[in-house]
C-alpha cells in the first residue's frame, strides 16, 4: 500500500481516538484536562483559569502566556466547530487574530474518501514507526501549513498550523508549538509516539487524563 | 518539592534541600562564607555562629556545605520546629532528644543516671523508651499529652537535666575520639530580647562546650557579653551583590528569564540584596502579570506593594530618627546593637530586615543600605523638627512656658557651626533645669531609662533581677527619670504574691488608674492559679504599656505559666543590661567618683549617691567573679 495512503488512514486513526470526545460531558471534561495540563507542561508557576460552560452549551477558555508576549481564549461549540483567538502583544502591534472553523462550509471529505477505500485494516496491519512520526509531526508538531509567531526566547520556533479542523487536535497542538523548552518537546514527541502506537494497533481510545501528561525530560 | 527543569520555580524562598534544589537553582552568592564554614567543618572544634538576616540564605548555604563536608553532624537539633512559643522544658528537652539519639548509636555506658525511670517512670536503663516518649511520631492525644507532661518535667528539674545533658555530651565526645558536632538550627526565629531566647540560655551553655554550629540571626551576632551567645567566632551572611540577586532571579525564571533580565534587574533593585525579598517581589510580579491592563511600571509597584504588606504587616517599626539617620549615611555603629533596652531600636530594625548589612569597614562601622521596600514609608513620616527642638517644646508645654527663645542657641560660636543634639541637650542641663550626675553607670541607666519608659514605647517589658539589692536604687533612678525627662506619668506597686491573697485582682486595680506607665514588682509567691490566669487575661494587657519588675529565678518558673503572655513581653536581665555596658573600668572610675561626692554633697542628691553606689558595688562584684571564672 502507498505509504502516503497509509499515513492517511493513520491520521485520521490519530484523530478518532485522541481528539474526539463525544458528548457535552467528555468534551467539558477533556478541556479541563487540557487547561491544568499547561501549567506543568509549560512549567508555569500559575494555574491558567479553568474554562467555563456557557448557556448555549458552548465550552469557553482562556490563558495568558505573558512570558511569550501571547494570550488566547477560544470557544468550542463541537469537535469541528469552534473559534481560538490568539493576541501576540510582543509584536510592536499588538497583532489579534482568530482561527475559526465552521462546519457549515464545505471541507474536503477525506474520511469519505478513506472510507471508500476499504483500506483501513490493511493500513494499520502496515504502518511503521516513521509513518506515525510523520503523522503527528503533520497533525501536531510541524504542520505542513502554518504561520510563524515571534517567540521573545531563543532558538523557541512557533509554528501555528492553519489547516486543522479539528477544534481538540488544534488546542493541543497550541499546548506543544507554544512551549519554549526543547527539551520537553523532544519528549513529547516520543510519549506521543508510544501512546500513540499501541492504540491504534488494538483500536483503544486514548484517554484525556493520558494525552495530557506531561513527559519527563 | 517538585521543581520545574527548565521553567519557573518560584517559592517563598524556602530553603534549597534536595540534589534537584540545589542543581537547577543553587547560585554560590557567598563564596568566602562558604569557604571560611568549611574550613571550620573540617578543621574548627568549638562553636560556631552563623549569623545571617531573615532570607539571606543561612539554611540555604548550610545545606550545601553539609552535602559536601566531610563529616555529617553527630547531633542535629531544629529548635524551630515545634513552635515559636517555647519555655526552658522545651529547649532542654529538645537538647536531651538529641543526645540521647545520638548516644544509643554509639557504645556508651549509660548507666550514670536512671533518666528513664525519674523522668518517664520507665525502667532506669530504658533509654529507648524514654527516646520514644521524648520524640514521639505517634499522632494521639495521649502520646501529646505524654510529651507535654515530660518537658513540664525537665522544666521542673531543670538543673538536674542540664547536668545530665552535660554528662551525655561528654560521653558522646569521649566515644567518638574527637570533638562532637553538632548541628544547631532555627535559633534565628528567637528575638534576641524575647522570653523564649531567655530560656534557651541553659540549653545554649552546653552546646557551646561541643562544636555546635548555631544558626543565628545578624542581630545574635551583636550579642553583649551577658547573652550565651557571647564570645563565639562568627560568621555573618551579608546582602548579596545586585548581579548576583539579578542572576538568582534568572535561574528561578528558567528559560522564561533571559528574555526578561531587564525587568528582572529592576527587581533585584528593591530587593536591597536579600535573596528571599528577591523572590517574594518576583512570585508577586509574576501574579500580578496576569492582570490585565497593567504596563510594566505598574505590575513592579504593585508587586513592591504586595511584598511590603507581606513583610511588614506584623513587624515593629522603629524609630524614624534611626531609618533617617541610616539613611544618610549608609552605616550604623556596631554598638548600637547593643545599647541597653536597644535605645535606638537599632538590634530590632536589624532583626526585622528593615535594613541590610553589607560590609564591615575599615572605620568600624557597617555599611548598611535601608530596605528599599520601606524606604517611602518613613520619608513622608519623619518629622521636620530634629529631636532635641521637639524636646524643648514638649518641655515648655508641660510647663507653661514659651517655647520661643527657650534652650540655648543652635549656634556654637566657638566653633562656628551648629550644635548638634547631644550638645543643646547637655546645655539645657547644664542651665539648671536638672544637675545631673554625670557617670557611666547614669549614663547607661539614663539610655535604658529613655528605652524602657519612653512614650513612644507602647509595649510591655519584664526586668528581671538577680539581687534584690540593686533593684530599688536601679528602679527608683528610673523612674525618677521617667517623670521628669519623658514628660509622662508613671505609677508603681509591689504585689506580694500569697496562696491567700488576690494578687491578680490586685494588678488589675492597679491597672483601672490613669497613668501612662504601669510599674508592678512581682514579690513573694505567686500561686500557680494566679499565674495561669495572668496569661489568660493577656488580651487586657495590650493597650498597656508596662514594666513588671520579677526576680530572675522566679520568672523563668513563671514563663511556663504565661504561654500566651510572654508572647507580649520583651525581657531584660537588669544587671546584664548594666554590665553588658560598663566595663570594670568604667565600674572603678564611678566608684572613684561617687567616693569623692560623698565628701561635699549634703543634699537630698545623697541619698541617690548611695543607692548607685550600691548598685556599682554589686556589679563591680559580679563583673571580678566573672573574670575569675574566665
Amino acid at each position: 500500500m502507498d505509504k502516503s495512503i497509509v499515513r492517511a488512514y493513520l491520521w485520521q486513526e490519530v484523530v478518532r481516538l485522541a481528539f474526539h470526545p463525544t458528548g457535552k460531558r467528555d468534551i467539558a471534561a477533556w478541556i479541563h484536562l487540557y487547561q491544568k495540563s499547561l501549567r506543568d507542561f509549560w512549567q508555569m508557576s500559575h494555574y491558567p483559569e479553568l474554562p467555563k460552560v456557557t448557556p448555549q452549551q458552548e465550552i469557553k477558555g482562556a490563558f495568558d502566556y505573558e512570558q511569550l508576549g501571547c494570550c488566547a481564549d477560544y470557544t468550542v461549540v463541537s469537535r469541528d466547530k469552534f473559534s481560538a483567538s490568539i493576541l501576540h502583544s510582543a509584536s510592536a502591534q499588538g497583532l489579534l487574530w482568530s482561527h475559526h472553523v465552521d462546519p457549515g462550509y464545505f471541507y474536503f471529505p477525506i474520511q469519505d474518501f478513506l472510507t471508500a477505500y476499504g483500506g483501513l485494516a490493511k493500513a494499520i496491519s502496515a504502518f511503521g514507526d516513521d509513518d506515525l512520526a510523520a503523522v503527528l509531526n503533520g497533525l501536531l508538531f510541524h504542520p505542513a501549513a502554518h504561520q510563524h509567531i515571534v517567540s521573545p526566547i531563543d532558538k523557541h520556533h512557533i509554528r501555528i498550523g492553519g489547516g486543522i479542523s479539528n477544534a481538540f487536535a488544534y488546542l493541543f497542538h497550541l499546548r506543544y508549538q507554544l512551549c519554549p523548552i526543547e527539551n520537553l518537546r523532544k519528549a513529547e514527541q516520543s510519549r506521543l509516539l508510544h501512546l500513540f502506537k499501541p492504540a491504534i494497533q488494538s483500536n483503544m481510545t486514548i484517554s484525556a487524563q493520558d494525552l495530557m501528561k506531561v513527559p519527563h525530560a | 518539592m517538585k521543581r520545574h527543569r527548565y521553567g519557573m520555580n518560584l517559592d517563598e524562598g524556602i530553603p534549597l534541600q534536595s540534589p534537584e534544589d540545589f542543581e537547577l537553582l543553587y547560585l554560590d552568592l557567598f563564596p568566602q562564607v562558604v569557604k571560611r564554614l568549611d574550613a571550620w567543618l573540617s578543621k574548627g572544634d568549638g562553636p560556631l555562629l552563623l549569623g545571617g538576616q531573615i532570607g539571606s540564605g543561612k539554611t540555604t548555604l548550610i545545606q550545601y556545605a553539609l552535602r559536601t563536608a566531610a563529616r555529617q553532624p553527630d547531633v542535629v537539633l531544629h529548635f524551630d520546629q515545634d513552635s515559636l512559643n517555647m519555655d526552658q522544658g522545651d529547649f532542654l528537652a529538645i537538647l536531651l532528644t538529641g543526645l540521647i539519639r545520638t548516644a544509643l548509636q554509639h557504645p556508651i555506658d549509660l548507666d550514670f543516671c536512671a533518666l528513664p525511670a525519674e523522668l518517664a517512670g520507665l525502667s532506669a536503663t530504658d533509654w529507648q523508651g524514654l527516646l520514644d516518649a521524648l520524640a514521639t511520631t505517634v499522632v494521639s492525644m495521649a502520646a501529646f499529652t505524654q510529651m507535654r507532661a515530660l518537658r513540664q518535667n525537665i522544666a521542673g528539674h531543670h538543673e538536674y537535666i542540664v547536668s545530665v545533658s552535660t554528662e551525655l555530651g561528654q560521653r558522646i565526645a569521649d566515644c567518638l575520639g574527637r570533638p562532637l558536632w553538632i548541628f544547631a538550627s532555627g535559633l534565628d526565629k528567637f528575638y534576641p530580647g524575647s522570653a523564649a531566647f531567655l530560656s534557651m540560655a541553659e540549653a545554649i551553655a552546653i552546646l557551646r562546650r561541643h562544636k555546635t554550629l548555631f544558626e543565628v540571626n545578624a542581630a545574635h551576632l551583636f550579642a553583649t557579653s551577658s547573652s550565651p551567645l557571647h564570645g563565639m567566632e562568627s560568621l555573618l551572611i551579608p546582602a548579596a551583590a545586585e548581579s548576583d540577586i539579578t542572576e538568582l532571579l534568572c535561574r528561578r525564571m528558567g528559560v522564561y528569564g533571559e528574555p526578561i533580565r531587564q525587568t528582572l534587574g529592576l527587581l533585584a533593585q528593591w530587593s536591597g540584596g536579600n535573596p528571599r525579598q528577591a523572590i517574594r517581589l518576583l512570585a508577586h510580579f509574576e501574579a500580578v502579570r496576569h492582570k490585565p491592563h497593567r504596563n510594566l511600571a505598574e505590575q513592579i509597584a504593585l508587586a513592591i506593594r504586595e511584598t511590603t504588606g507581606d513583610y511588614f504587616a506584623a513587624a515593629p517599626r522603629p524609630s524614624a530618627e534611626l531609618i533617617e539617620h541610616l539613611a544618610k549615611s549608609g552605616k550604623i555603629n556596631p554598638a548600637w546593637f547593643s545599647l541597653p533596652g536597644d535605645k535606638e531600636t537599632a538590634r530590632s530594625a536589624l532583626y526585622g530586615n528593615w535594613f541590610f548589612l553589607n560590609a564591615f569597614g575599615a572605620d568600624g562601622y557597617w555599611a548598611i543600605t535601608v530596605n528599599p521596600l520601606i524606604r517611602s514609608a518613613f520619608s513622608d513620616a519623619l518629622p521636620t523638627d530634629a529631636p532635641e527642638v521637639r524636646l524643648l517644646r514638649d518641655y515648655a508645654q508641660e510647663y507653661g512656658i514659651s517655647a520661643q527663645g527657650l534652650g540655648p542657641s543652635r549656634w556654637d560660636e566657638a566653633k562656628q557651626t551648629e550644635k548638634s543634639g547631644e550638645q543643646l541637650l547637655w546645655e539645657i542641663l547644664a542651665s539648671g533645669v536638672e544637675h545631673p550626675i554625670h557617670t557611666h553607670l547614669t549614663e547607661t541607666l539614663d539610655i535604658l531609662g529613655a528605652a524602657l519608659l519612653s512614650k513612644d514605647r507602647a509595649d510591655r517589658t519584664i526586668i528581671a533581677f538577680k539581687n534584690p539589692d540593686i533593684l530599688e536604687p536601679a528602679r527608683a533612678y528610673l523612674l525618677a527619670k521617667a517623670n521628669s525627662y519623658e514628660y509622662q506619668r508613671c505609677e508603681h506597686i509591689r504585689i506580694v504574691g500569697n496562696k491567700s491573697r488576690h494578687c491578680v485582682s490586685e494588678l488589675l486595680a492597679f491597672l483601672q488608674q490613669e497613668t501612662d506607665i504601669y510599674s508592678v514588682e512581682f514579690d513573694g509567691c505567686w500561686p500557680v492559679e494566679q499565674l495561669d490566669l495572668l496569661d489568660k487575661l493577656r488580651d487586657g494587657f495590650l493597650e498597656k504599656e508596662m514594666l513588671w519588675w520579677i526576680p530572675f529565678a522566679a520568672l523563668k518558673t513563671y514563663l511556663p505559666h504565661w504561654i500566651q503572655l510572654r508572647q507580649l513581653f520583651e525581657v531584660f536581665v537588669l544587671e546584664d543590661e548594666l554590665l553588658g555596658s560598663l566595663s570594670t573600668q568604667d565600674i572603678e572610675a564611678d566608684l572613684a567618683f561617687f567616693e569623692a561626692l560623698a565628701e561635699t554633697q549634703d543634699s537630698a542628691e545623697a541619698g541617690v549617691v548611695a543607692n548607685l553606689r550600691k548598685v556599682l558595688d554589686y556589679l563591680r562584684q559580679t563583673a571580678e567573679a566573672k573574670v575569675g571564672h574566665g
